[in-house]
């Protein structure tokens, strides 16, 4: 899938994940989206940890660490803010879905 | 069924990122649980690979420049801590504690209106004494060095954010000069003094807050996030 696409919907991605699976670390999140897009959707590191600090850094994400083993492991999940984000972050997505197939005249979903 | 890396594979893995850019041990910590889980996940997938080999596909993934991922923790570090400490901030304007901001407040305004210089150089060299007195007191209330602060970034961040806001209004104080008349002096002018005074009044709840809510606010941060780091506060 073209990276620039998935990159205006990342923090949707993410969000909506974290709502659904409650608290996920980083590489999870990446193996999580490849399951469920059957690998045709790849979140690339480079992209996903900038979009989670982002998130942390607002409100909409909380964190916290854990030992596992001889690591440490983050593991994110949503607040309370972030789930009012969501609520108004998958309303835009429909907009813009809709609004796309009117454009291109084609069913998207 | 995934195999573990050992604590040798993690020191290597620790050293790579570091040669890599990332000086954090903050942020070294998130990378090195990705490329660890992704290279445990492959050696089950590739077993002839060695660990060299694994480390390279799962560097791969990433990318070249990760100074990139670092500073993006860098802005969005900041921002968390200005949203945190200003948030706290607002305490001091809701009730009771608003009380306590404008009696503050009005016992300087109204010392400056009626006394002039008499009250506002005492002020002036209180808040300034008061700046001092927290910049010391932050400093080793905790186990805070210098050598720390390079570390991890959560530690320069919040410092970099309260002694931010705790010289800032002394540089206000110097950027009042610009619109003070020629012709008068400060003390004359009745809305520089209604400036003055709310600048003192801030500059008093946010060392207040220096020493005494955030504080534990980073140690309760640093239970919660940053288990590997140990500061006694």
């Amino acid at each position: 899938m073209n990276a620039k696409l998935l990159r205006g919907s990342l923090d949707t991605i993410i969000i909506k994940l974290l709502n659904d699976h409650g608290e996920m670390y980083g590489y999870e999140i990446t193996q999580k989206v490849k399951d469920i897009t059957g690998e045709e959707v790849k979140i690339t590191e480079g992209a996903l940890y900038p979009s989670l600090h982002k998130l942390e850094g607002k409100g909409i994400l909380s964190v916290e660490t854990r030992s596992i083993g001889n690591r440490f492991r983050k593991y994110y999940s949503i607040t309370k803010e972030g789930k009012s984000e969501l609520a108004t972050m998958l309303e835009d997505m429909k907009i813009y879905m809709n609004s796309m197939e009117l454009i291109l005249n084609t069913k998207l979903t | 069924m995934s195999t573990s890396l050992t604590q040798h594979e993690i020191k290597i893995l620790f050293s790579v990122i570091q040669k890599k850019g990332v000086k954090y041990v903050d942020v070294q910590h998130e990378i090195v649980d990705h490329l660890a889980s992704d290279i445990e996940l492959n050696k089950n997938r590739h077993p002839n690979l060695n660990f060299q080999g694994h480390i390279d596909l799962a560097f791969n993934k990433f990318p070249s420049d990760l100074r990139k991922i670092v500073r993006s923790k860098e802005k969005s570090m900041n921002r968390y801590w200005q949203r945190r400490t200003l948030t706290f901030m607002k305490s001091y304007f809701q009730l009771p504690t608003i009380i306590t901001t404008i009696i503050l407040y009005l016992l300087i305004v109204i010392g400056s209106l009626y006394f002039g210089r008499y009250v506002l150089v005492p002020v002036f060299i209180l808040m300034l004494t008061t700046i001092v007195f927290t910049l010391i007191k932050s400093y080793n209330n905790s186990n805070y060095s210098k050598e720390n602060e390079k570390k991890y970034l959560v530690l320069r961040m919040f410092f970099g954010q309260t002694i931010t806001m705790i010289v800032l209004p002394t540089t206000l104080l110097n950027v009042l000069h610009i619109f003070k008349s020629e012709s008068s002096d400060i003390f004359s002018q009745t809305w520089m003094i209604y400036v003055i005074s709310a600048i003192a009044t801030f500059t008093f709840m946010w060392c207040h807050a220096c020493l005494t809510a955030f504080p534990i606010m980073l140690e309760e941060e640093l239970k919660l996030k940053y288990p590997y780091l140990t500061l006694s506060i």
